[in-house]
């Protein structure tokens, strides 16, 4: 009786985990039926490799917008990382520990912020801050909202990485009488750098997902990167501007920037799991 | 030299960070009454209020829960199960498809959500498409939060179970729920606290509906989307969206300080009830032995 009862139990555990993989599954066969009449098309090279996105007369160049997402990102990361490093160290070697339980719940509340929020912040303070010639939306204030976005995160995760076996470098380092800076870029870099690494890749393929708090600060103008206060457009943010109305090759190509996306991001977790 | 630039960068992006929220709930906060919470808002949404964006936030929030709480309990048991059985190839299609859905971005669940749920099933721009899309998004941090609390439980305790001839299916309802709650009860939160922010999934799925809300199958609007609606489509949208971006900012640090205090109480009341059960045996068994 009691085995039987075990057997119909284990049998609803499965079920429950082939639904939901099932249910995943479909959700990318699905992604990629649609996208298939983009990725057959016959001049696909021809029209995918040119920064000319005109939906109403099939032109649907993708270069200028991937070349805006990954700029975004990348300027975004690259002001994160070294501050998040930053505030990680002075959190563990400057702070007291009351001001330490501070900072990092003020980390955790700018965490919790929503990125819809962060992209009314940029586009209400940091727009008008870039504007000059131009109205200021762009690369500027994109990699200033991003850096927002991904430092509270990459700090506490740093933060968690250095931590990690501290004791035991700390003990040796004093009986060796090294003083904290030589510590930290001597003893504590070497060792713990490719962790650090590893965190910050996956904060770029956060960074690179991100659509809301980009599309409200970057101008959506379909262009190439050219300066900070140059509206832009990135994937993302073409796929929720244009989906809601878009039909046959236009929504196929919808689709198929959603996979570029895709590719992009799981190829920046995927390198940030290699390391481990 | 690396003590003055690391504090630098600590107290500058504090400044910028805090200085954010401190400037959306001064500007935000002065508007805020019990009409601006529960009337429609008027106006394209220059006026009135965000009573239906609530519910509508309420609605598909609380369905994806329950969706997340439903299939992911069983879903990390299973994990759970398979990974101490030491049955690597049955567990690591299902762990590989949840690390790709956990870095998967929320516009692609918006694809998949409104390509999948909205036309191949055709709910069309309704909460119950939003909720499902959702509740897959969520569904990996839940489940890895799951599981990491069930190996955290003490090993002995199955074995002990087991070997008393107690079954898989007891364990689980009598054994595991009862030590798991504020685990459940944490993540659920956590799950809540990342579907109260999520605008670009919704956007595809649930769509812009600003009226009250009467099924599942309405489309409605949430009140993230609510924000981005009226800061980019609608001009003199501003003073609104940055009263909404307030009550968003104030439920979800509500939320996220519940969660210790809320699994604190749990333990506590759970903690008093085993004292008062286990008093009451040892009563019971000095008035058997009296008697």
């Amino acid at each position: 009786m009691n085995s039987d009862l075990d057997k119909i139990f284990r049998g609803c555990l499965r079920s429950c985990t082939f639904i939901v993989t099932l249910i995943a599954l479909l959700g990318f066969v699905h992604v990629v039926k649609e996208a298939w009449p983009a990725l057959v098309s016959k001049d696909l090279w021809a029209t995918w490799l040119s920064s000319q996105w005109l939906p109403r007369e099939g032109q649907f160049g993708i270069l200028a917008m991937v070349a805006s997402s990954l700029a975004a990102a990348a300027l975004g990361v690259a002001i994160a990382i070294p501050m998040s490093w930053c505030i990680a160290i002075a959190m563990i070697f400057y702070l007291t520990p009351k001001m330490k339980r501070v900072s990092a719940l003020c980390l955790e509340i700018i965490a919790s912020v929503p990125t819809v929020l962060l992209g009314l912040f940029g586009s209400v303070w940091f727009v008008p801050l870039w504007a000059g010639d131009n109205p200021g939306y762009g690369l500027g204030p994109a990699a200033c909202v991003l850096s927002i976005m991904l430092i509270p995160q990459l700090s506490l995760a740093s933060l968690e990485i250095i931590v990690l076996d501290l004791d035991g470098f700390r003990q040796t380092a004093a009986t060796l009488a090294i003083r904290t800076h030589v510590f930290i870029r001597r003893v504590l870099w070497p060792a713990k750098r490719h962790s650090l690494f590893q965190v910050a890749r996956m904060s770029a393929a956060r960074a690179l997902g991100e659509t809301l708090a980009l599309m409200m600060v970057t101008g959506n103008v379909i262009a190439w990167p050219q300066g900070f206060d140059t509206p832009i457009r990135t994937l993302n943010a073409t796929i929720a501007l244009e989906m809601p109305y878009a039909q046959d090759a236009h929504r196929g190509s919808l689709f198929f920037l959603g996979l570029v996306t895709l590719t992009l991001v799981w190829l920046c977790h995927g390198l940030s799991r290699k390391g481990r | 030299m690396m003590r003055i630039i690391s504090l630098a960068a600590l107290v500058l992006f504090l400044c910028v960070g805090m200085g954010l929220v401190g400037l959306v709930m001064s500007e935000g906060l002065n508007g805020i009454t019990w009409e601006f919470l529960s009337t429609e808002p008027t106006r394209m949404g220059r006026s009135g209020g965000i009573g239906p964006m609530l519910i509508g936030t309420l609605w598909v929030n609380g369905l994806a829960s329950l969706l997340v709480a439903f299939f992911g309990y069983p879903l990390a048991l299973d994990l759970w199960i398979r990974r101490s059985h030491r049955t690597p190839k049955a567990e690591r299609p299902a762990s590989f498809l949840l690390t790709l859905l956990a870095g998967t971005p929320s516009i692609v669940y918006g694809l998949v959500g409104h390509s999948l749920f909205c036309r191949a099933l055709g709910l069309g721009y309704s909460s119950l498409a939003g909720a499902l899309t959702l509740s897959v998004m969520l569904l990996p941090g839940f489940v890895a939060q799951i599981v990491a609390s069930l190996e955290e439980l003490p090993q002995n305790m199955f074995v002990a179970a087991t070997s008393l001839g107690i079954g898989l299916h007891k364990q689980a309802t009598h054994l595991i729920l009862p030590c798991l709650w504020p685990s459940l009860l944490t993540a659920l939160m956590a799950s809540w606290t990342r579907a109260m922010g999520e605008t670009a999934a919704l956007m595809l799925t649930s769509g812009y509906n600003s009226r009250w809300p009467e099924s599942p199958w309405d489309s409605m609007r949430t009140l993230p989307v609510h924000i981005y609606e009226l800061s980019m489509n609608v001009a003199g949208g501003e003073a609104v969206a940055l009263r909404s971006a307030t009550v968003l900012i104030l439920s979800t640090t509500l939320i996220g300080a519940m969660m210790p205090a809320f699994g604190r109480i749990v333990m506590s009341w759970r903690s008093r009830r085993n004292a008062r059960d286990s008093l009451d045996r040892e009563k019971r068994f000095e008035f058997h032995s009296i008697s």
